[in-house]
């Protein structure tokens, strides 16, 4: 079985506890991922700082909007969705305001 | 099981709210409104929708409450008070792309903005990135921008020589005039936060007459409104609700405010962005939100209250809709201060009578009784102030005292 390759973007005020970078392109090891197991793994790998801004619980923080492939995840089961190869996955910040 | 979270909230362990315990029983499978495409958004928990029908609802939904209200006329100019986020990118974009139209439904007033400079709580660099930020992103939505600063309007008021400028670098952003601000928030927050509404208020109203605008556009969401409105309640402004929250705030006769996003929440307008590729810009707000004032905590009540409930903000909404305001005979009495009305004394007694005749009877223990009421009530005409805002009278007197 193959990594599994995922692209994700942060958006909206999220990207800057990533460095300010939006897009990051990331090769998962193989094995089954749902959303919760990624969460875990950006904690780890990626989150720069303060992760309680973005994470709570073991979901992303409320007001944190998520999709896959432009796809609302919470018609996708949140974070028991298996993520498949290429998968688009987007966090969308709404806590930060003007 | 109980216990209590960092937020201070008692919450029960066998119920964290977290969105997988959910149980979707169905998860939708057609779109709630072509029953054809397969749905890609979904909207207070219930509401599927596929994509395209998502975004020709919310067009339609912002057209059809400006429609709905006909306040508007053609080549009006309006200014659009921007600032930054979600809310001020959807609107921008709603605008432009209804003013581009070719087919009758086009709308036909002309927008300019206005940004606030009020970050004096960020360093003088950050402050001039953003400005920059925000003229350069203006560009690409071809709409003038003005810049005009807050703290000078504070400290100056309004004149002929205040700064309204489409150069974001004549601005002054000197560090020292936030003291002042500064010195009022740290006294009481909950004060300084409706002064500071006021005053936004008033000076989009003068921006507004000097750019010869009939008409206001201000970004509040729905959560903002519902929030406002418990505010007032809390901060004794019940009486000005339908001014404050309502669709259009006619307090001023020559410039009407009109809030075109009332009936939106954050999510509908952040997705809307993401699916025309729009970035919004999100300005540094450097200031963690406290729980010392009554706005940020009621705003975190009904943030909180709309995760599981998502009908709150909606409910809180419409029972606020059925408020209107009582007649006024004597309409000449405003307040100087927030331009409302003045209630007038009426036969049944109001909470600030009743405040008012509490505080008298435990101050002065000799001015017991009925008669002795009416007799004081009697002075309450010259009154210039509405009741929360004497409060504010007080509030800025005894500010600028200890400061001489």
């Amino acid at each position: 079985m193959d990594d599994l390759s995922v692209t994700l973007q942060f958006s909206g005020g999220a990207e800057l506890l990533f460095d300010n970078k939006k897009l990051h392109v990331v090769q998962l090891k193989s094995k089954e991922w749902t959303i919760a197991d990624l969460l875990i793994w950006i904690k780890e790998n990626l989150l720069k700082e303060r992760p309680e801004l973005f994470l709570q619980d073991k979901s992303v923080r409320p007001g944190i909007l998520v999709l896959v492939n432009d796809v609302d995840w919470e018609l996708l089961n949140t974070v028991n969705y298996k993520i498949q190869p290429n998968d688009r996955i987007v966090f969308i910040s709404t806590l930060h305001g003007g | 099981m109980c216990s209590v979270n960092d937020a201070g909230d008692i919450e029960d362990l066998n119920n964290t709210g977290l969105l997988s315990n959910f149980k979707y029983k169905v998860l939708a499978e057609k779109c709630n409104k072509c029953k054809d495409e397969k749905p890609c958004v979904i909207l207070r928990k219930k509401d599927a929708y596929c994509k395209s029908c998502f975004l020709t609802s919310t067009v339609h939904k912002f057209k059809a409450l400006l429609g709905k209200h006909k306040l508007i006329k053609d080549g009006d100019k309006v200014l659009v008070y921007y600032h930054g986020g979600h809310s001020g990118t959807a609107l921008l974009h709603f605008l432009r792309t209804n003013l581009d139209l070719n087919s009758p439904k086009k709308l036909r007033f002309i927008p300019v903005c206005l940004f606030i400079e009020k970050h004096y709580f960020l360093s003088r660099e950050e402050r001039i990135d953003n400005l920059r930020r925000i003229f350069n992103y203006m560009r690409t939505f071809d709409i003038p921008i003005y810049f005009t600063s807050l703290t000078d309007y504070c400290k100056n008021g309004f004149s002929e020589n205040t700064l309204l400028t489409k150069n974001f670098e004549e601005l002054e952003l000197d560090n020292k005039e936030g003291e002042f601000m500064k010195d009022l928030f740290e006294k009481s927050e909950s004060l300084a936060n409706d002064v500071q509404t006021i005053n936004i208020r008033k000076l989009l109203i003068s921006c507004a007459k000097k750019l010869k605008c009939k008409f206001i556009f201000t970004p509040e969401l729905a959560t903002d409104i519902a929030s406002q409105l418990l505010v007032n309640t809390a901060l004794g402004r019940g009486s000005h609700i339908p001014l404050d929250t309502g669709f259009c705030d006619t307090r001023n006769e020559h410039v009407t405010i009109l809030r075109p996003l009332r009936v939106f929440d954050i999510k509908e307008l952040a997705l809307y962005n993401h699916f025309c590729n729009l970035d919004a810009i999100m300005l540094q707000t450097d200031l963690p939100k406290s729980q010392k004032s009554i706005q940020n905590l009621i705003e975190n009540f009904v943030i909180d209250l709309q995760t599981n409930f998502p009908a709150t903000v909606t409910t809180v909404l419409k029972t606020g809709d059925k408020l209107s305001m009582k007649k006024n005979k004597n309409e000449n009495r405003i307040c100087y201060i927030c331009q409302s009305p003045i209630e007038v004394a009426c036969q049944q007694l109001t909470t600030d009578e009743a405040i008012k005749y509490s505080h008298q009877i435990s101050t002065q223990p000799e001015l017991v009784g009925g008669d002795i009421l009416k007799d004081n009530f009697g002075t309450v005409i010259d009154t210039k102030t509405c009741f929360s805002c004497s409060r504010i009278e007080q509030f800025l007197i005894s500010t600028s005292t200890e400061k001489v």
